[in-house]
């Protein structure tokens, strides 16, 4: 028995010995057991991991025609090697070298466009073509009229203002107009499907869908079968000849993006899913761990959509194994296995570049990969065994939630110095449960254990803590020696003051405007005048929205954007008075926003910016404001202005069109308040850093202010005035034409509006808008929040102003306490 | 020979001697993986807490006793603590109380062991599940609400959010000694049982009544249960930080303020040095409250 003991005692021993020799670093275990090789292995683990994908950018054919028209390329290997590219309206290139030369073909559709207009077109790996077409109809709808091409502003926005003069013919519209109006519908254009094969014989495929779905594109397989995707997410396989149709699977949404490899076809949806299909077996299959990966990376996108990818695919060396690119990076997946391997970082090529979106890629001989990418770019991504895997240089950048204009900066930065890695962390990423209190407190650790971002945008994260421990270091001889080309607003920069130093300066910045009738917007100049106007124009409309603003929440935010930074008095203490008249303000404007409206309205979804706004998020911008009071009879609107394409440039042109229609800058309880996006700071134990301080600067430099972003307007001087000319000059329309919107309101109204880039006036305005943007509009995030929560319930009945700001100056005085 | 016999004598005491002085130190090998774990991971990481308490926040500059003054002249500090010992000082006679109750009227079924997995059933639920059943009781909209409107308790179209008053605290009060009751009632089944059948009989028998038995034999033997039950009960205490956090955020109501409150938001703001500061007043006050416990059992024990 006591040697038994002896025996058990000495297992459990080696037992225990030998589970904490699994405690190594990886590669000291090698599974062959030889010791040379594991030698080998720990000797290349300790030395730098080597070799990785490198990114070219090649040259995209020249595109004759329309400078302002964008190819939406498809691309495609044929089986002789060649490599085609298509756009339905600039036509076919090939290119025998893969995609380092192009030529120009003979398209075997070219007839067609004479008549149709060309809505998809699929090549065939043989040759042959297949089209989804829409015939014109007779009076040219599709075309621009005569007076249209002519330049003439005032003609080009005529048809508003016929539309808007004559509001009563529009409401007595021809009865099927209406019919499909109250059905919200736009009448459906004929569609007609064509196949040409590969000798060029063009014949029609009799292709009928059921009721108002039809064909949206057009694929085939690598055997040369076709394939139909329609609008009612059915999946078929189409003799062309005859145009019998079999189904083959379903899908939630539309089919966005398919790829064929010898066996299988992959269908990504434009819900986040993904469709495998057995092309042997004609029947679907479950991968999960793709299935996975897919609703993990891929974007949710809109069901007809003509512009790029979140997601593209390409088949790999067999035909069980897919390439999957995301803005991630390149994914390699066996069908069936357990694992998405990743061969390219995106962070390091443009796979990760968010202006950037994916058109498709082919996989060529060697293990090189081409991706096309919207704005005509096309990469090569060859393996170099000899650059380190992960750059030597290396930066942190960090932002609680995904910021663009960082992004942008970070793929930007990144293909100019193709030996830095910049790694850019995002503390919620809104896929997981992770809350801010978690985000931030997770970044804290690793601040204290001296792991921390260099850079990071405050947005959300508790700025004040950190400049007053010393987390951030003082930016301000850095940002007061940007001058010439680098000069940026001086008011915003000393707006970012504090004592002389500068802590956190924003990248873009974001104008609070207000849009009505001109009358009302001369009287506003602050929240009491904007009361007063409010309460004279429901004294003169008795029904009707004014505010069109649909929850206490959403008036509450409006009225905040440049107000809350008024609630916090120099000691830090709340300022009653203030709160107490911003309240009463929302109060009064609630009030009379109810009495002329009814619960079902309240209810409805007839707001434009409500369509768009997910719970606790608010459009609030300027100019669906504007449009609202054009379309929907609102009286004033107040919002944000970000940019100029599509926002401010509707507000521009709804006022060039509308006699009575005026904007200005909306001054709540703080006066020239702007809003700052993505306050970015350098974390003070990466001050010595000379990679952190260049990035620091590149964030204000030219190349990444100029660009067009969502976040707001630049900083940079420069980059501003860029922006008085417009990208989308194009001799072929009239002056300035900067696009259009084509409405239909629920009263079955229809309105459409061409936008015309702001002319030397309005844009000299805004500039002086900003340029007299001296303070930050946006208080305390804790108070603000504490505001809108108790504000609402006020709104609602449940309490006195009184009541309300007794409320939130307890429930702040922990918070302040603190 | 007596050389030969000196001899052998002599190495018998140097290996004597030797095996004491191994045996002197054995215990330490014994000890040391037990102590190394926690040095590592409780001891080592409260001296570093100590030391912070002395230095500033991010730049460890010597701050010497800022930090405590600065914390004793924290409001939000002292509401945290005055919260905190009045729902100690509430719940946990409560809950102690209330837990024998059961558990002696319990111990009277016959069939007691088939229910007793159910008592747990609380402890194991979810915050969130928990969380849940509180928004659906005490929300604005919420069945207490109706309830209340349908005796007659409340006026028509008032209507109160109950976690955003004062009556927050008894809620939390209420699930506190509802999800730990069931746990208390078992461990004190535990210690009842454990008193000798033989011992009641003949104190009944000698005449006494049932309130002398539960006085003179029963409450005496469960003190080490009471014991164990009032550490446990202590820091189960500390635990409804997370229904309250899960239901009002980083700042609920006042009466619903906790010292965990306080030291989330100080996490979050990076106020690491008064953290440091007091977690050491809470950690030494808990400290000697334990060894004053401890003290007063063995006083007891003594004097019994």
């Amino acid at each position: 028995m006591k040697i038994l003991k002896k025996w058990i005692t000495l297992c459990i021993t080696g037992i225990i010995i030998s589970s904490l020799a699994g405690c190594g670093r990886s590669g000291e275990i090698n599974s062959t057991g030889d010791e040379k090789e594991n030698a080998k292995t720990n000797a290349e683990t300790l030395e730098k991991s080597m070799g990785r994908y490198l990114e070219e950018e090649l040259a995209v054919p020249k595109i004759d025609g329309t400078p302002n028209y964008q190819p939406d390329f498809y691309m495609q290997r044929q089986d002789d090697g060649k490599l085609v590219l298509v756009d339905r309206f600039v036509g076919g290139y090939v290119s025998e070298d893969n995609g380092e030369s192009w030529e120009k073909t003979e398209d075997s559709w070219d007839y067609l466009t004479e008549n149709n207009y060309i809505m998809h077109v699929a090549f065939s790996p043989e040759g042959a073509t297949a089209l989804v077409c829409s015939p014109y109809e007779d009076e040219d709808e599709s075309e621009l009229s005569e007076e249209e091409t002519a330049g003439n502003p005032e003609d080009a926005g005529g048809d508003f203002a016929a539309e808007a003069q004559n509001k009563e013919d529009a409401v007595e519209e021809p009865e099927e107009d209406a019919e499909s109006a109250e059905n919200s519908e736009i009448p459906l254009p004929e569609i007609i499907y064509y196949y040409i094969d590969p000798e060029g014989t063009v014949t029609e495929i009799p292709f009928q869908g059921s009721g108002n779905d039809f064909i949206l594109h057009f694929e085939f397989d690598r055997q040369g079968r076709l394939y139909g995707y329609g609008t009612d997410g059915i999946a078929y396989r189409i003799d062309p000849g005859t145009g019998t149709a079999k189904e083959l699977f379903g899908v939630e949404g539309t089919v966005e993006f398919v790829c064929f490899t010898g066996r299988y076809m992959v269908a990504c949806t434009s819900r986040k899913a993904v469709v495998v299909y057995d092309l042997e077996q004609e029947i679907t299959v479950e991968d999960k761990v793709l299935q996975d990966f897919v609703k993990e990376n891929a974007g949710q996108s809109s069901d007809i959509s003509d512009d790029g990818h979140s997601m593209i695919a390409t088949e790999g060396e067999q035909a069980d194994i897919i390439y999957l690119a995301v803005s991630d990076g390149l994914y390699r997946h066996v069908f069936g296995g357990t694992v998405m391997e990743q061969i390219i970082d995106g962070n390091m090529t443009m796979l990760g570049d968010p202006s950037a979106e994916l058109l498709d890629m082919v996989m060529l001989p060697d293990n090189e990969f081409l991706v096309l990418y919207t704005g005509e770019k096309l990469c090569k991504y060859t393996y170099d065994p000899n650059v380190p895997t992960v750059p030597e240089r290396q930066l942190h950048v960090y932002s609680l939630v995904e910021n663009y204009s960082l992004r942008q900066a970070v793929s930007l930065f990144q293909k100019e110095h193709p030996d830095v890695y910049i790694r850019y962390e995002v503390g919620m990423s809104g896929e997981d449960s992770v809350t801010r209190d978690d985000a931030v407190r997770k970044l804290n650790t690793k601040i204290m254990a001296g792991e921390g971002p260099d850079i990071l945008l405050l947005d959300g994260l508790p700025q004040t803590s950190y400049e007053e421990k010393g987390v951030l270091m003082d930016v301000s001889p850095v940002v007061d020696g940007m001058d010439g080309e680098a000069k940026l607003f001086p008011n915003v920069v000393d707006a970012c003051r504090k004592d002389g130093k500068i802590y956190a300066l924003p990248i873009r910045i974001q104008i609070p405007m207000m849009v009505g009738k001109k009358d009302d917007v001369e009287k506003i100049r602050d929240l009491n005048s904007l009361v007063d106007v409010i309460e004279a124009a429901r004294a003169e409309n008795p029904q009707g929205a004014l505010f069109g603003l649909k929850s206490p929440e959403e008036l509450l935010y409006v009225l905040s954007l440049t107000s809350s930074a008024a609630w916090m008095d120099e000691k830090g203490n709340i300022n009653e008075k203030a709160l107490e008249e911003f309240l009463t303000a929302a109060d009064r404007i609630w009030q009379a926003e109810l009495s002329g409206v009814d619960e079902e309205w309240l209810e409805s979804e007839t707001n434009y910016g409500a369509r768009f706004s997910g719970e606790g998020m608010y459009y609030a911008t300027a100019s669906n404001q504007a449009l609202n009071t054009v379309i929907e009879g609102q009286r004033i609107g107040l919002g944000k202005v970000y940019r100029i394409d599509f926002d401010y440039d509707t507000i521009t042109s709804i006022a060039g069109l509308e006699d009575d229609f005026d904007y200005e800058v909306w001054n709540g309880q703080v006066e020239n308040g702007f809003i700052p996006d993505g306050m970015a700071g350098v974390l003070a134990n990466s001050a010595e850093d000379e990679l952190v301080m260049e990035f620091y600067r590149f964030l204000f430099g030219r190349k990444l202010q100029d660009m067009d972003l969502s976040g707001g307007f630049p900083v940079n001087m420069a980059s501003f005035d860029t922006f008085a000319v417009n990208p989308y000059e194009d001799p072929g329309m009239w002056d300035n034409f900067a696009g259009g919107f084509n409405i239909l309101n629920d009263n079955g109204e229809r309105f459409m509006i061409n936008l015309i880039w702001p002319g030397e006036e309005e844009f000299g305005k805004l500039k002086e808008i900003v340029s007299g943007m001296s303070v930050v509009g946006r208080g305390d995030a804790t108070i603000e929040e504490m505001t809108i929560e108790v504000g609402a319930e006020m709104l609602d009945g449940d309490m006195t102003v009184q009541e309300a700001v007794q409320e939130i100056v307890k429930r702040s005085a922990i918070y302040l306490a603190e | 020979m007596w050389k030969t016999l000196q001899k052998k004598l002599r190495k018998k005491r140097q290996f004597i001697w030797r095996n004491k002085k191994a045996n002197r130190y054995t215990w330490i090998f014994f000890l040391l993986p037990s102590f190394l774990g926690v040095s590592v991971f409780v001891l080592l990481p409260f001296l570093d807490v100590v030391r912070r308490s002395f230095v500033t926040a991010v730049t460890q500059e010597w701050a010497g006793v800022n930090n405590y003054r600065n914390i004793f002249g924290n409001q939000a500090f002292r509401l945290a603590i005055h919260n905190t010992v009045r729902f100690t000082v509430v719940c946990l006679p409560l809950l102690i109380g209330l837990g024998l109750f059961f558990a002696l009227w319990l111990s009277r079924l016959k069939k007691i062991q088939l229910i007793k997995s159910l008592f747990l059933f609380p402890l194991a639920m979810p915050a969130a599940t928990v969380v849940l059943i509180w928004k659906m009781l005490f929300s604005r909209q919420g069945f207490l609400n109706a309830g209340l409107a349908a005796i007659g308790l409340l006026p028509e179209g008032i209507l109160f959010d109950h976690m955003g008053t004062g009556a927050s605290f008894w809620v939390l009060v209420f699930s506190y000694v509802w999800k730990n009751l069931g746990y208390t009632i078992v461990l004190w089944l535990a210690g009842i049982f454990a008193v000798p059948d033989s011992m009641c009989e003949a104190a009944r028998v000698d005449g006494a009544g049932e309130g002398q038995v539960f006085r003179k034999i029963i409450f005496p033997n469960l003190k080490s249960s009471l014991y164990t039950i009032t550490v446990l009960s202590f820091l189960n205490s500390f635990k409804v930080f997370r229904e309250a956090y899960l239901v009002a955020g980083s700042y609920p109501h006042e009466d619903m303020y906790l010292l965990q409150h306080l030291f989330n938001n100080w996490f979050v703001n990076l106020e690491l040095d008064k953290m440091a500061a007091a977690a050491v007043c809470v950690g030494t006050v808990l400290f000697l409250i334990i060894l004053l416990l401890q003290r007063l059992w063995r006083v007891e024990e003594d004097g019994l």
